[in-house]
C-alpha cells in the first residue's frame, strides 16, 4: 500500500519536472548577462544576476509594440467569432434546420486543413486590396479559423438550454433574433467565455499568417517579432534579451490560464469528447 | 468455517462524522444477517468496510477468526453485489460473471462449466452473449448476483440488491434471494432500508441508526421485543402507535391498575410512552374504550383505521389494522379493544418491561 | 443531435431567418478558407500563360523533396502522436489519483500547450545549442551521450528535436483530456473488480484500457491531423534544416511559395496535401463509427 503511494509521488516529481525544467533553464538565462549566457559549456546553477535584460529587451525589441499588435488583432477577432459563431450555433441547435448536421461536420473537415495550404491565395488577395500589413489582413482570417471551434463548443452548449425558453420568448412575442440575443445568449454566457479564452489564445499563438502579412516591422506580432530577431544583430543573438522577451509575453498568459483553467479544461475536454 | 466478526469497530469520516460507532457483532456460518436503518445509518459504510473498500478507524475486523483489517479487497475474498450492480459495460453477461474466475485463473473449460451452471440456476442462459446495456434492470440483478455466486467465498455482501426495481419485481425476488443463498450454503449480509425485507429475508437482524448498533437479533425478537423506540417505529409495518399521556391516571381503561402504578412511579424519572401495534387493537363489542373513526384507509385485505379515543380529559389518536370483513364507516364511534400483553412500555424512548 | 423541429417550416421567414443566422459564419469560410483551397486547385492546373497544364503536378511529384517532405511529415506525426498518446495516458493515470498539489500539477500542465509554438520554439533554439545550451551538456554531464550532441545541425538529432519540443509542448494536453476520459469511468466498476480479486495490472487491462479506447481514438485522431499541418515549430526551431532534414510540408509549401517563389509547384504541393488530408479524415470517419459500435456503453 504505502509502496503505491511512494512511486505515485515519484510520477508525480517527474511530471512537475517534465513540465518546469526547460522554464528553469530558460527563467535562469534571462537573468544572467548575455557574456554568461554563452559561456560554453553552460553553467547550470545561478551565477551572476542582472535584470538588464528585461531592460534592455525593451530597447532593442520593439516588445510593446509587438504586444500591442497582437492584443488588437486577437481581441478583434474573437469577438468577431463570438458574434457570428454565437448566431450560427443558434442556427444549428435551436432552429435546427435541416442540414444542420452535415453543415457542423463541413465546419469541422474545413478546421482540419492547415494554414499553410490556404497562404499564398490569401496573400495574393490581400495583396491586391493593399491589405498587407493591416490589422485586417490578419483580423479576418483569424475569425474564419476559429469558427469551427466556436461554432461546434457553443452549438453543444446552447443545444442543453430547455427549448422551453425559446419557445415561451417567441410565443411572449420576439423575433428570432430577440430570442437569440435576449435569452440564448445571455443563458450561454459559461460557454462564451470559455470558447473566448481558447479563440483569444489560438489567435495570440498564431504564427504563418502574421509572418507572411505582417512584414512591416512595427505591425509585427509577438510570436513572430520574438522568433525572427535575426538579422539585426550583427554577431551573436542577446539570448538573454530574447529569452526574457519570451517570457515577458508568456507571464499574463499563464496568469490568464491560472485564473480561467477550470473553464479551458472542461472547453477542451468537451470538445474533445463530443468530436 | 465462514465467520464474520467485529470488534469495538469505529469508522470516522474527518473530525466530525462518525459513520460506525462502536459496532460489535458476529456473523455465523451460513447466517443470513441483515444491516437494517434509514439512510446513512452506517450500515453500508459497515459492508464497505467488510469489503475492504474502506479502512477502519478504530477496532478489528475477523473474518474466518483471522484479523483483516489490512488486507485489501482482492485479499479477503469476500463477493459484492453493488447496488448499482457495478456489471462491466463492455463485456457481455458470459465474461462479467466468468471475470472472478478468470482472475483466479481458472481453466477455460471449468470456467465455461461453472458460469452456464449458474446462469441455469439464475435463468439467464439465454442472455450470456448480451451486454448489460441490453438487459432490463431485473436481469442485470441476476447478473451481478452471477457474479457474486460464480465463486465460493467467505462471505456474500449485498448492498440494497432489490433498491432499484419495481414493487413487484422487489416482493417476489425476496424468497428468491433468500432461496439462492440458503441453496449455496453462503454466509450473507444484507444491506436494506426495507424493514419488511429485512424481516421476510433474515435470520438474523441488526438495526442501526446514525452509525449506533441499536438491536441485533431474530426477526420475531426485533419485532415484539424491541430494544428501544426508535427499533419499535422502524420495524413494522404499520407503523406503531405511540401513546403518551400526561397524566398516567387516564390510562386506566387501557391497562391494569398495578401497571399503573408502575408507570406512575417511572415517570418522574422521565418520558413514559406506550407502544401498540395497529393489528393488536381490535373493534370488539367487550371493548372498553370508545372511539370515533376519523379516517379509513383501504389497504387491500385490510383497513387501516385511525381512530380519536377519549381518555378522561386527554385525546389521542390511533391506528388499528383490521381485516377488510368489518363494516365501518368514518364519523361512527367504535369500541375498542387494546391487547394489553402486547403492549411496549418505554422510558426515556428505552423499553422497559413491566408486570 | 438536433431531432426536435423548433419552428414549423412552413411558418413564414423560417429560412430567411436560418439564412440571416448562417449567412455571416458562410461569407467568413467561403472568402478565407473555401477560396484559397479553390484558388490552388486553379493555379495548380494552369500554367503560366492560363492555360490547362499538368506541370505543376509533374514538376511536384517527381521531386525528391516532395516525397521527402511527405515521410518526413508521416513520421513526424505518427512518432509524436505515438509518444504523445502513450506518456500522456501514464500521466493521465497519475493524475487521476488523490494526491496534495494536484490542482496546481494540473493548472501546470497547461502552461506547455498555452504557449505560443513560435516562441516556445525559440526557447528549445537556446536550450539545444550544441555550445552553451543546457540540454547538451547535461547530456553529456550525464554520461548519457559521448559528448555534447549537435542537435540542430545533424540531420537525425534536428528531426529528433522538433519530436522532443513537440512531446514537450503536447504531452500535457494529452493528458489533460485523456484524463477526461478516465474520469467518465464511474467508480463502483473499480470497486467491483477490486472485490472479485484483481490487481491493479488487470483492472488496467480489462477496464480501464478498454474503456478509454473511444476517448483515446479521438484524441489520437484529433493530434494526428493537427501534427500533420506543423510549421511553426520547425520553421523557427530548424527552418526546414540542416539540409531538408526537418523540411514537412508545411514548411516546404511555405518555402516553394515564398523562398523559390515558384507559386504553382506551392499550389501543387497544397493540394495535394489536401488530400493527403482528406484521406485521413475518410479513415479517420469509418474507423470512428466501427470503433463507435463496438464500444457503445
Amino acid at each position: 500500500m504505502r509502496l503505491k503511494r511512494f512511486f505515485l509521488y515519484v510520477g508525480v516529481v517527474i511530471m512537475a519536472f517534465y513540465c518546469l525544467f526547460p522554464i528553469y533553464f530558460l527563467v535562469l538565462d534571462s537573468f544572467e548577462p548575455t557574456s554568461v549566457s554563452y559561456s560554453s559549456p553552460p553553467i547550470l546553477y545561478p551565477v551572476a544576476f542582472t535584470i538588464s535584460n528585461y531592460v534592455g529587451v525593451f530597447k532593442d525589441i520593439n516588445l510593446i509594440t509587438y504586444i500591442k499588435n497582437s492584443t488588437i488583432v486577437s481581441l478583434s477577432a474573437t469577438a468577431m467569432v463570438i458574434l457570428i459563431g454565437s448566431m450560427a450555433a443558434f442556427a444549428v441547435s435551436k432552429i435546427k434546420f435541416k442540414g444542420s448536421m452535415p453543415f457542423m461536420n463541413f465546419l469541422l473537415i474545413l478546421g482540419f486543413f492547415p494554414a499553410a495550404i490556404m497562404i499564398f491565395p490569401l496573400y495574393e488577395m490581400f495583396a491586391k486590396f493593399h491589405l498587407l500589413n493591416n490589422y485586417l489582413s490578419l483580423i479576418l482570417p483569424y475569425t474564419s479559423a476559429s469558427i469551427p471551434l466556436t461554432v461546434w463548443v457553443l452549438a453543444t452548449y446552447f443545444e442543453q438550454i430547455p427549448t422551453a425558453l425559446y419557445e415561451a420568448a417567441r410565443v411572449d412575442g420576439m423575433s428570432r433574433f430577440q430570442a437569440f440575443y435576449k435569452i440564448i445568449l445571455p443563458l450561454g454566457i459559461p460557454a462564451v467565455s470559455t470558447v473566448a479564452i481558447l479563440d483569444f489564445i489560438a489567435c495570440w499563438n498564431e504564427f504563418i499568417l502574421a509572418l507572411t502579412f505582417m512584414t512591416k516591422e512595427n505591425m509585427r506580432t509577438i510570436t513572430v517579432g520574438i522568433s525572427m530577431i535575426s538579422g539585426r544583430f550583427a554577431y551573436q543573438y542577446p539570448w538573454g534579451e530574447i529569452i526574457a522577451g519570451a517570457l515577458l509575453v508568456t507571464v499574463p498568459l499563464v496568469i490568464i490560464i491560472f485564473i480561467a483553467q477550470e473553464k479551458i479544461i472542461s472547453g477542451l475536454t468537451a470538445g474533445a469528447i463530443k468530436g | 468455517m465462514h465467520r464474520l466478526e467485529f470488534k469495538d469497530v469505529y469508522k470516522r469520516f474527518g473530525e466530525k462524522v462518525i459513520a460506525v460507532n462502536n459496532a460489535n457483532f458476529f456473523v455465523d456460518e451460513g447466517e443470513f444477517v441483515t444491516l437494517l436503518g434509514p439512510s446513512g445509518c452506517g450500515k453500508t459504510t459497515t459492508l464497505r468496510l467488510i469489503a475492504g473498500l474502506e479502512r477502519t478507524s478504530e477496532g478489528e475486523i475477523l473474518i474466518n477468526d483471522k484479523v483483516v483489517n489490512a488486507l485489501s479487497p482482492s485479499e479477503r475474498d469476500v463477493a459484492m453485489v453493488f447496488q448499482s450492480y457495478a456489471l462491466y459495460p463492455h463485456m457481455n453477461v458470459f465474461q462479467n460473471i466468468a471475470i472472478p474466475l478468470q482472475i483466479r485463473k481458472m481453466a477455460k473449460k471449468d470456467i465455461q462449466m461453472r458460469v452456464e451452471s449458474i446462469a441455469q440456476m439464475l435463468g439467464i442462459t439465454n442472455l450470456l452473449d448480451r451486454k448489460p446495456r441490453e438487459l432490463s434492470g431485473g436481469q442485470r440483478q441476476r447478473v451481478a448476483i452471477g457474479r457474486a455466486l460464480v465463486r465460493e467465498p467467505n462471505l456474500f455482501l449485498l448492498d440494497e440488491p432489490l433498491a432499484n426495481l419495481d414493487a413487484i419485481l422487489r416482493h417476489r425476488m425476496r424468497g428468491e434471494l433468500k432461496a439462492l443463498f440458503h441453496n449455496v450454503h453462503g454466509t450473507t449480509i444484507y444491506v436494506t432500508h426495507d424493514q419488511e425485507e429485512a424481516l421476510a429475508m433474515s435470520d438474523k437482524i441488526v438495526v442501526m441508526n446514525y452509525g449506533v448498533i441499536q438491536q441485533i437479533g431474530a426477526p420475531e425478537e426485533v419485532y415484539k421485543r424491541p430494544v428501544n423506540k426508535f427499533v419499535a417505529v422502524f420495524v413494522g409495518n404499520p407503523q406503531i402507535n405511540i401513546i403518551e399521556v400526561g397524566n398516567i391516571a387516564s390510562l386506566s381503561k387501557l391497562i391494569s391498575s398495578q401497571k399503573m402504578m408502575t408507570l406512575e412511579k417511572l415517570s418522574h424519572e422521565g418520558k413514559v410512552e406506550i407502544g401498540i401495534r395497529p393489528e393488536n387493537i381490535t373493534l370488539s363489542e367487550k371493548g372498553n374504550v370508545k372511539g370515533k373513526v376519523f379516517l379509513i384507509e383501504p389497504m387491500g385485505a385490510n383497513l387501516l383505521v385511525s381512530v380519536e379515543i377519549s381518555l378522561n380529559s386527554e385525546k389521542i389518536r390511533v391506528k388499528l389494522f383490521i381485516p377488510n370483513t368489518f363494516n365501518i364507516s368514518e364519523g361512527e364511534e367504535v369500541p375498542l379493544s387494546f391487547k394489553e400483553e402486547e403492549m411496549l412500555f418505554f422510558l426515556n424512548e428505552r423499553r422497559v418491561d413491566i408486570k | 443531435m438536433p431531432s426536435k423541429n423548433l419552428i414549423p417550416k412552413h411558418e413564414r421567414g423560417y429560412w430567411r431567418a436560418v439564412i440571416g443566422f448562417i449567412t455571416p459564419v458562410v461569407i467568413f469560410f467561403s472568402i478565407f478558407q473555401i477560396y484559397p483551397l479553390l484558388k490552388n486547385v486553379w493555379l495548380s492546373f494552369t500554367n503560366i500563360n492560363g492555360g490547362f497544364s499538368l506541370n505543376s503536378y509533374h514538376q511536384v511529384l517527381t521531386s525528391q523533396s516532395f516525397w521527402q517532405s511527405t515521410w518526413i511529415t508521416i513520421s513526424f506525426s505518427l512518432i509524436s502522436v505515438s509518444i504523445e498518446m502513450f506518456i500522456g495516458f501514464i500521466f493521465a493515470l497519475l493524475l487521476n489519483q488523490e494526491f496534495k498539489g494536484r490542482k496546481a500539477l494540473r493548472t501546470i500542465f497547461l502552461i506547455p500547450w498555452a504557449l505560443p509554438t513560435a516562441i516556445m520554439a525559440t526557447g528549445w533554439k537556446f536550450l539545444l545549442q550544441h555550445s552553451y545550451g543546457p540540454i547538451p551538456w547535461l547530456l553529456y554531464w550525464t554520461h548519457l551521450t559521448s559528448a555534447p550532441p549537435y542537435f540542430l545541425s545533424t540531420p537525425k538529432l534536428a528531426f529528433i528535436s522538433i519530436i522532443m519540443a513537440d512531446a514537450w509542448k503536447t504531452v500535457p494536453f494529452c493528458a489533460l483530456l485523456l484524463l477526461a476520459g478516465l474520469q467518465a469511468i464511474p467508480q463502483d466498476l473499480y470497486e467491483a473488480m477490486q472485490v472479485d480479486g484483481a490487481g491493479w495490472f488487470f483492472q488496467l487491462r480489462k477496464l480501464t484500457i478498454p474503456l478509454m479506447i473511444p476517448a483515446i481514438v479521438v484524441t489520437l485522431m484529433f493530434r494526428f491531423l493537427q501534427a500533420f499541418g506543423v510549421f511553426d515549430l520547425i520553421w523557427v526551431l530548424t527552418n526546414g534544416g540542416p539540409g531538408n532534414a526537418t523540411m514537412a510540408l508545411s514548411p516546404f509549401i511555405y518555402q516553394q511559395t515564398f523562398n523559390w517563389l515558384d507559386v504553382r509547384a506551392g499550389a501543387a504541393t497544397s493540394v495535394m496535401m489536401a488530400i493527403y488530408i482528406l484521406m485521413i479524415v475518410i479513415v479517420v470517419w469509418t474507423t470512428r463509427s466501427y470503433i463507435g459500435r463496438r464500444y457503445a456503453q
